[in-house]
C-alpha cells in the first residue's frame, strides 16, 4: 500500500507567517515623512509576501501573479486621476488580519501600533486597500475613523462611480465571487458589481451563492488547507462550473491564492477527476486587462 | 569515494536535463566528456535543491526511507561501478529542506540546497550568468517544463491565463512603483535560513509537545505525514468534546525527526529534542 | 514505498493503538463524570437553574389563583350589577343603546364616526334651466364603515409583508436585509413608534366615541361634536407628541444601548447567570432556531448530525464548530434572526487561548 500525497502540505503556510511575525517584531522606530502630501493612501498589503510564500511552494505551477493586483490597483488609481501615495511594504507592514484572527495578540498590537504611527505621519485623508481583510482590519479593528480620522475604502469603493469605461477585448462571461470580509463582514455588495457592468463586452452572471450567502474561499487567515476546506472551495468552484463562467472575479487577494491554487492542483492530478474550465483572477487584474487602448 | 562537492553550483557545468515527475531534473557534470548518460559509468550530480551524486551513490535506500515527502524514486543505472540503481529525485519540487536524508546517506552523496539560494545568490559572476541562460529555481521553470513533459502535465499547461497575461501587458507598457517585492525575498531568505538552522533534524532527534503550551489547534497533525501525531484529551475533568483540553502527543516510533510540526505550531510548542 | 517496509507496519500499529487510547480516555471521562456528579456538574447546576413544581411552584400557583377567586366572591356578594331596563333592538337610538362587547367597540366607533360620503352636482347654478341640486352617494355610512374595518385589520395581517419594504423607506438601516430581525426599541426608530401609539390611541377614541349616547348621559356637555374632534385630533396629537418626544431624547444623546451597555445591565439584573463576557450575552440572544448549522460550510462538510453551533458554543461545549477549524467567514451571523456575531467570539475565544489575552 503506498501512502496518498496529504493535503496538509500543500500550504507550508508558517513560512509566511513567520515572515510577517518576523517584520513585526523588528521594530523600526525612524521618523518618516512622505514626500508630498496626498489625499489619498494605497495599502497593497501583503501581496508581495504572498508571491514570494507561493514561489517557493510548488503552487507556482500555474502563472499566479499576486504583486500585479498591487501594479493593477495603482495603475486604475492613476487612470481615475487619483495619485495615491504608495503605502508599501518597506515603510509600513502588514495589517496583522491573519494574526488577529490566528489569536495572536502581541503580533497584532505590534503591527498596529507601527502602522498607526506611520499612518499619523503620512497625513493621509482616505486609505484605500485592493485587499477585503486589509479594509476590514483597518475599519472595524483599527478603527481608523474613530481614531485617526481617516476614512478607509475598498478601492473597488474608490473607482466606484468615476465615470470610468472599460472594453474586453472579447466577449466573456464573468462572475463575482464575494470575499467575506467584503460582504458578510463589511456589508459592500454592489461597488465591485458596478464596477464590473462598466466593462463593455463583459457579461456577468451570479453564482449559486451569492452576496450574503455566498460560499467563503475555505482557508481563512492561512489557518487550514486540509480536506474539508478544500471541500467548501470545491463547491464553489463546482458553482463557477454550473453558470458556465470564463473568469471568476474575487475582491481580495487570498480568494485568488486560494482559488487559482485549487485550480492548478487539480490541472495537475487530472486523475482525481476534477476540472473546472476557468480561471481565477482578481476583479483589479481584470479591469487593467479591460483598459482601452491610449491612442 | 569522495563527498559530494559543496560547491557543485559554481565550479560544475549543466550537462543535461532528466525527466522527472513534475519538473525536469537538471544534471551537473564537470564537463561536458565526465557525463555519459544512464548506462555509462559517468553520472555526476543530479538536481539542484536535492543534489544527490550518482557517483557515489552507493544506493542503500535510506534517504528513500528518511524522505517525508517522498521525494525519491528508483532509477536503474546499468552498467555503473558504485551501483546499478540510484535514487532519483522525481518530486524534486516537493522537497520541504528538511535535510533528512543528508543526515541518513552513509556515502554522504546527498547535498540539500535552500532554494532562496539558488539563482540569486551565487558566487562568482560567471554562474550569474549561467543560470539566467538556465534557471534552476523553481519559480521559473514551468517555461522549461512545458517542452520537457507534455503528458502529465499537458492538461494543465494546456490553457494559460490569458487574461492575467494581457494583464500584465498593459502592465508592462508604464513603470509602475513597485510594492516591497525585494524586501519580502530578502526577508523570506533569511529568515528560512535562520528557521532551518535553528532547529535540529533527523533521526537522532523527536519533536517534544510542551502540554502547557498547546493550544490543541490540530495544525501540527494535518502537517505530520506520518499520521505520528494525535490528539488526546489528558484532563479527564474536561469534556471530551471540549476542543482545548486535547493535546497533541508525537508517537516516538514513526516520528522522523522532519521538524514540520515545529514549524506549523503556532505557539511554538513543538520542541525537537535527542532521542537519547 | 515496498511492501516489507517495516515502518508501515509500525504506522498502524500506531493509530491503532492511539485510537484505543484515546477511547480508553472518552470511557475513563465519562465514568469520573458520573461518578464524581457533584464536584464535575457545576457548569450544568448553574446553567439550569429553576425551582421544583412541589411544592414551590405549585405554592405560588395556588396563592395566586385562590386570591383571584377570593376577589371574584368579593365583588359577586357586594358590588350590585349595574343594570337597567331590559334592551329593545326595535328602538334605535333610545336609552339604553345597544351596545356590543368592549373589545368590539372601537368596530363599532368606526361604524358610528363614519358619514355618508355623497357627491352634490350644485345644477342650481346653471341659470334658466331651473334644474335641482343632485346629490350622489359615493358610499354610504355602513358600507365606508365595514371597509375601515377591513382596512385595519387588513394593515394588521399585512405589517409583516410591508415591515421590510417600509422599513427600508423610513430608515434604510433598518430595512437593510442584514439587519432583519433585528430588536428595536422606540427610542432607535421613533417614526415607527409614533405609528404605533397613534394606532393604539385611535382605537381608544373610537371605543369612546361609540358609547357617546351613554356618555351624553353622565355628561350631557361632552357632546358627540366634540368626540368627534377628539377622535380625528387626539390620535394625530399623540402621535406627534411621541415623535418629538422620542427625537429630542435622541438627539440629547439618550442614545440606543450599545451592547456592552445592555451586558452591563444585564449583569447587574441577573448575577447569578454566570455572565462572564459580551460574547456570552450575545450568545445568550440565541433561541436555537438552527439556521446557522444548516448554513455553515464547515458542519456541511465535517458534520455528521444536526446541531446548533452557536447554542452550544454558549453551553460552553464547542462541538459544534471546533474553535480551530472555524473558517470565520460569517455566514452564521447572515443568517442570524437575531445576529449574533459568532465570529466575534471566536476571535476573542482565540486570542484568549493563544495568547491568553483578551480583546
Amino acid at each position: 500500500m503506498s501512502r496518498t500525497k496529504p493535503y496538509s502540505r500543500t500550504i507550508p503556510h508558517p513560512l509566511f507567517e513567520r515572515l510577517i511575525v518576523e517584520d513585526a517584531m523588528n521594530e523600526d522606530k525612524e521618523a518618516w515623512k512622505p514626500e508630498r502630501p496626498h489625499e489619498y493612501g494605497y495599502f497593497p498589503g501583503c501581496v508581495d509576501f504572498m508571491d514570494v510564500e507561493v514561489k517557493f511552494t510548488h503552487l507556482n505551477k500555474g502563472d499566479a501573479d499576486h504583486a500585479s493586483i498591487a501594479a493593477a490597483s495603482i495603475k486604475l488609481l492613476n487612470y481615475a486621476n487619483i495619485d495615491p501615495l504608495i503605502l508599501d511594504m518597506n515603510i509600513f507592514k502588514c495589517s496583522g488580519h491573519d494574526q488577529l484572527w490566528q489569536g495572536q495578540l502581541e503580533v497584532f498590537d505590534a503591527l498596529k501600533e507601527h502602522n498607526m504611527r506611520r499612518l499619523k505621519e503620512s497625513g493621509i485623508k482616505i486609505i484605500t486597500c485592493s485587499c477585503a481583510e486589509c479594509y476590514r482590519t483597518f475599519a472595524v479593528d483599527y478603527d481608523l475613523p474613530g481614531t485617526l480620522g481617516i476614512k478607509v475604502e475598498h478601492i473597488t469603493q474608490t473607482l466606484q462611480g468615476r465615470g470610468l469605461k472599460f472594453k474586453a477585448p472579447e466577449d466573456v462571461t464573468v462572475a463575482y465571487h464575494d470575499p467575506c470580509r467584503l460582504g458578510r463582514m463589511m456589508g459592500e455588495y454592489e461597488a465591485p458589481r458596478d464596477l464590473i457592468q462598466l466593462v463593455d463586452g463583459a457579461k456577468m452572471v451570479e453564482l449559486e451563492n451569492n452576496k450574503e450567502r455566498a460560499l467563503c474561499c475555505g482557508v481563512s487567515s492561512m489557518m487550514y488547507c486540509n480536506d474539508a476546506t478544500k471541500a467548501v472551495r470545491r463547491k464553489r468552484l463546482d458553482q463557477g462550473s454550473d453558470a458556465g463562467i470564463d473568469l471568476m472575479l474575487g475582491g481580495c487577494p487570498k480568494c485568488y491564492m486560494h482559488m487559482q491554487c485549487m485550480l492548478n492542483e487539480e490541472r495537475m492530478n487530472p486523475e482525481e477527476g476534477h476540472h473546472h474550465d476557468y480561471e481565477m483572477m482578481d476583479l483589479m487584474q481584470f479591469l487593467v486587462a479591460c483598459l482601452e487602448e491610449e491612442n | 569515494m569522495a563527498e559530494i562537492d559543496k560547491n557543485f553550483m559554481s565550479t560544475y557545468a549543466k550537462v543535461a536535463t532528466h525527466d522527472g515527475d513534475d519538473e525536469p531534473i537538471q544534471i551537473w557534470a564537470k564537463d561536458t566528456d565526465s557525463y555519459g548518460g544512464v548506462g555509462s559509468d559517468k553520472l555526476g550530480i543530479w538536481g539542484s535543491v536535492v543534489a544527490v551524486d550518482f557517483d557515489i551513490c552507493v544506493a542503500d535506500g535510506a534517504c528513500i526511507e528518511a524522505c517525508p515527502v517522498d521525494v525519491y524514486d528508483w532509477i536503474d543505472t546499468p552498467n555503473h561501478p558504485a551501483s546499478d540503481k540510484k535514487a532519483i529525485m522525481a518530486r524534486e519540487p516537493d522537497c520541504i529542506v528538511c535535510r533528512a536524508c543528508e543526515e541518513v546517506c552513509p556515502v554522504v552523496a546527498v547535498l540539500i540546497t535552500d532554494p532562496g539560494d539558488i539563482g540569486t545568490d551565487s558566487g562568482t559572476s560567471e554562474v550569474i550568468e549561467e543560470s539566467e541562460e538556465t534557471p534552476a529555481t523553481p519559480a521559473e521553470a514551468p517555461q522549461e517544463s512545458i517542452m520537457a513533459t507534455d503528458e502529465t502535465t499537458s492538461l494543465f499547461f494546456h490553457k494559460p491565463n490569458k487574461w492575467l497575461g494581457r494583464a500584465k501587458d498593459v502592465l508592462a507598457k508604464e513603470e509602475l512603483p513597485t510594492t516591497g517585492i525585494e524586501k519580502a525575498k530578502d526577508m523570506f531568505k533569511d529568515l528560512r535560513k535562520q528557521t532551518l538552522d535553528s532547529l535540529p533534524r533527523g533521526k537522532d532527534y523527536i519533536a517534544l509537545v510542551d502540554n502547557e503550551k498547546c493550544i490543541g489547534c490540530t495544525q501540527c497533525v494535518y502537517f505530520c505525514n506520518f499520521a505520528s501525531i494525535d490528539m488526546i484529551s489528558w484532563d479527564l475533568q474536561a469534556r471530551t468534546s471540549q476542543f482545548e483540553s486535547k493535546k497533541a502527543l508525537i508517537l516516538e516510533d514513526t516520528c522522523t525527526g522532519c521538524t514540520l510540526c515545529a514549524f506549523a505550531c503556532p505557539v511554538e510548542a513543538i520542541t525537537m529534542e535527542s532521542r537519547v | 514505498m515496498t511492501e516489507d517496509n517495516p515502518s508501515e507496519v509500525v504506522d498502524d500499529d500506531a493509530i491503532e493503538m492511539i485510537y484505543e487510547h484515546q477511547e480508553e480516555q472518552i470511557s475513563l471521562d465519562t465514568v469520573n463524570k458520573l461518578e464524581n456528579r457533584e464536584d464535575h456538574s457545576v457548569l450544568e447546576a448553574d446553567m439550569v437553574k429553576g425551582e421544583p413544581l412541589y411544592p414551590h411552584e405549585m405554592t405560588r400557583d395556588a396563592v395566586l389563583t385562590l386570591y383571584i377567586l377570593a376577589l371574584f366572591f368579593y365583588l359577586a356578594a357586594f358590588v350590585p350589577p349595574p343594570l337597567h331596563k331590559a334592551a329593545d333592538p326595535t328602538a334605535g337610538t333610545a336609552f339604553p343603546p345597544p351596545l356590543p362587547d368592549w373589545y368590539l367597540l372601537w368596530a363599532f366607533g368606526c361604524l358610528k364616526v363614519a358619514t355618508d360620503l355623497k357627491i352634490g352636482l350644485p345644477l342650481s347654478l346653471i341659470p334658466f334651466l331651473g334644474l335641482e341640486d343632485i346629490e350622489i352617494f359615493l358610499m354610504t355610512a355602513k358600507v365606508w364603515g365595514t371597509l375601515v374595518q377591513g382596512l385595519i385589520v387588513g394593515l394588521v395581517v399585512a405589517v409583516p409583508f410591508l415591515d421590510r419594504a417600509l422599513g427600508a423607506l423610513i430608515d434604510p438601516q433598518y430595512g437593510d436585509v442584514v439587519n432583519r430581525g433585528h430588536e428595536r426599541r422606540p427610542i432607535e426608530d421613533p417614526v415607527r413608534a409614533a405609528i404605533g401609539v397613534y394606532g393604539i390611541v385611535m382605537v381608544i377614541m373610537l371605543s369612546i366615541f361609540s358609547i357617546n349616547a351613554n356618555i351624553a348621559i353622565y355628561y350631557p356637555e361632552v357632546t358627540t361634536d366634540v368626540l368627534n374632534q377628539l377622535t380625528i385630533w387626539g390620535p394625530i396629537v399623540a402621535g406627534v407628541i411621541t415623535y418629538v418626544f422620542l427625537d429630542r431624547r435622541r438627539s440629547e444623546g439618550a442614545k440606543p444601548l450599545t451592547d456592552e451597555e445592555r451586558f452591563s445591565l444585564y449583569v447587574d439584573g441577573i448575577k447569578d447567570r454566570r455572565m462572564q463576557r459580551i460574547y456570552e450575552f450575545k450568545l445568550n440572544r440565541c433561541y436555537q432556531c438552527g439556521l446557522c448549522d444548516d448554513i455553515c460550510p464547515v458542519r456541511d462538510m465535517e458534520g455528521e448530525h444536526e446541531l446548533n453551533i452557536i447554542y452550544n458554543t454558549f453551553q460552553n461545549e464547542h462541538d459544534g464548530v471546533a474553535m480551530w477549524s472555524c473558517i470565520t467567514c460569517g455566514m452564521c451571523t447572515a443568517v442570524c434572526p437575531q445576529n449574533i456575531e459568532y465570529i466575534d467570539y471566536v476571535l476573542e475565544q482565540r486570542a484568549l487561548t493563544t495568547s491568553g489575552a483578551s480583546l
